[in-house]
Parts: structure tokens; sequence; C-alpha cells
């Protein structure tokens, strides 16, 4: 597989998804491990690991597929494919500004607006459901929110400095 | 490429020089919890601190980012960059917030022969999901806030929740099926106030 094709093939595939990051998933382990053999399973699960824990948006990943297939080319490579699809917007949001005053467009956005919030508890839920499995993810949650409410330290360091307490607590802990 | 303001936008779009929008995508890029923790992120520094953009605006391109077919933060990146400083804001924000995640998500391939039989990667996961869920709720909650009172919005909301939970509706499919709800339910109606 060439630099290119790297290119297309994530590109192509974190378009196609269209929102729904497990279907990417799905159709690059399917080219890459399966058809191709240009990564094996063990290297495709480690590379989609890294996506949940390291900053930023989850699909970064795509960041490590590349590099595993042509180091820093593939990894940049694979970040502009996915960058680039973020420009449709700007078409979009040019509509939007003219249009943002019209009736059903308010009523539309209004509509998107809460079903989005909506869509942010489910995804809390989501996540609340696989990851609060014990005493530490409960410690560890509550702290960051104690961070950010009580002591107004921010999102950053709330969330840092809840990791670093949790992180020590497995250490110590046998749980 | 400089801003064109539409004489038919009611609200005039703000401005940060470059500099200042590297570091505003940067520190929301350093957050864990995938976009919805880069999204409060960026609610935190633009809404709440700098008073850049109003809850709306941000939950509004948002919506949009959802519906477009790359990566949602993305997809806001650029239409938030493109609102501070037009076709340079876009570069400036999508390089600030891809940055650090991109620099440890290599760093940790290069690892790969080290970390991925042992329990390392299993540890951070385990303690970062946690706090992500913290921030992913933080950030709901004050997106959120004006849509929490008895409202034909707050069915939306609840609807939507409950249709992605289950039976697990794909969210792009919710939130476009929520926009065409609302074009034609909530359209002249009253926002509910905060």
């Amino acid at each position: 597989m060439s630099l290119f094709q790297v290119f297309i093939v994530i590109g192509t595939y974190n378009m196609l998804a269209f929102g729904n990051g497990s279907a990417v998933v799905a159709l690059l382990q399917h080219r890459l491990v399966e058809d191709s053999g240009i990564l094996n399973l063990n290297q495709f699960l480690y590379a989609y690991a890294l996506g949940r824990v390291t900053p930023g948006q989850n699909n970064l990943y795509l960041a490590s597929i590349g590099f595993m297939i042509y180091g820093w080319l593939g990894a940049l490579a694979a970040m502009l494919s996915i960058q680039i699809g973020g420009y449709l917007v700007l078409p979009v949001l040019k509509v939007y500004d003219r249009m943002r005053e019209v009736g059903w467009v308010q009523g539309a956005i209004r509509g998107l607006g809460a079903s989005s919030v909506g869509l942010m508890f489910a995804v809390g839920f989501r996540v609340g459901t696989e990851a609060m499995t014990g005493l530490i993810p409960w410690v560890v949650f509550l702290s960051t929110l104690a961070l950010i409410f009580l002591a107004r330290r921010g999102m950053l360091v709330g969330m840092l400095g809840a990791t670093v307490l949790g992180l020590g607590l497995k250490f110590i802990l046998p749980v | 490429m400089s801003e064109v303001v539409e004489p038919q936008s009611p609200t005039p779009h703000p401005t940060l020089s470059l500099t200042q929008i590297f570091i505003v995508f940067f520190k929301a890029g350093c957050a864990f919890g995938g976009g919805l923790g880069v999204l409060g992120l960026l609610q935190e520094q633009l809404v709440t601190l700098r008073r850049i953009l109003p809850d709306k605006e941000l939950l509004t391109l948002w919506s949009i980012g959802r519906l477009m077919p790359s990566g949602t933060m993305t997809a806001v990146a650029v239409a938030v960059g493109y609102r501070l400083a037009g076709f340079a804001g876009t570069v400036v924000a999508l390089v600030a917030m891809i940055l650090p995640g991109f620099v440890c998500v290599v760093v940790l391939t290069i690892a790969y022969g080290y970390l991925a039989h042992g329990p390392v990667l299993d540890y951070i996961d385990a303690t970062l999901l946690p706090a992500a869920l913290g921030i992913i709720v933080v950030s709901a909650l004050r997106l959120g806030r004006p849509l929490m009172r008895l409202s034909l919005d707050f069915v939306f909301v609840v609807a939507a929740c409950v249709l992605v939970i289950w039976p697990g509706l794909n969210p792009a499919l919710v939130i476009l099926g929520g926009g065409v709800a609302g074009a034609l339910f909530l359209r002249g109606k009253n926002e509910p106030r905060p």
C-alpha cells in the first residue's frame, strides 16, 4: 500500500462512517488486517487503544496506524486525511449565517441543539456503564467534579489531577 | 483570508489573534474523553472564561459538526477557527487541537514493543475514563443548562438521549431527526429561559 493509498483509505473510511467511529474501526480492520495483512491484529488493537488513553479526539489513533505503516510520513498523511473533511462545514456555515433568522431554521437549530445535549448525556451514560466498575473509578470521577466545581481549578487541572490520584490509588490498592 | 461579515448575520463575529486561537485549541486538545472532552474545554475557554461565543452558538456549531462526514471536533475547530480569524484561524485551530494527541499517539506507537503486553495502558485507561466522564457530565450540564426545565426542548433532550442508548440509533441520525423535528415543532415557539 503506497503512502497515497494510506491517505485515501483512511480519509475515505473516516468520511464514510459519518459520525460513527466504530464503523471506521470495522472498515479499517477489515482492509488493513484481514484483507491485506499490512498490520496484525495486535498492532491494530494497540493503535485503537491509544485513541482512548491519549488526549484529543478519539480518531487520532489513525495517526498510530499511519505511523505503523509509513513512519512519520504515514502519521502525517493519516492526520491530514482526517482533517480535510472538516472543511466541508464552511459552506454549511455560510448557508446557516444567511438563513439563521428564518423561522424554521431557528426551530431546526433548537432541535439540533437539544438533541445534541441529549446525545452528550447518552455518551456520558455509556462511558459511565463502562468506566464505573469499582472504588477507584468513583474516586476519580468525584475528584474530577470536586476539583472543577469546588476547587475551581478548571477542567484540565481537574481531569489530570483526578487521573494522577487514580493512578496512585491503582498502584497502592489491590482493587 | 480576511473574515467576511455577512450583512444578514445578526451577531457580529468575534475575533481572537492567531496566537490566542492556538492557545485555546491547544488546551482543548489536551483534554481526554474524546470529542466531548475537547468540547468541554472549548466551552470553558471560549464561553466561560473569554466570553467569545455564547453557549448556544457553540452548541449549534457542535450540532452542525456532528452532521459533517468528518470527525465532529474537526468540523467544530474549522467552524470556530473561521468565525474567529477566517481561513488562517481554521488551520491554526486544527493544528493546535490535534498537536497534543498526535504527539502522544506517535510516541506511544514508537513504544509499542514495550507497552503492548504490559498493564500500563490498562491502568491509564481505567483511571482516565472516569475523569473523562466527569468532563463530559460537566460539559453536558453547562451547555444544556437552559434546556433543563419542562419544555418541548427538554422533550427533545430526553428523546435523543433515549434513542441513542436504546435502541442505539446512529447519533448523527438522531441529531438530524432532532433538527427536522425542531423545524416542524419548535419554530416560532418561545425558548426556555435559563
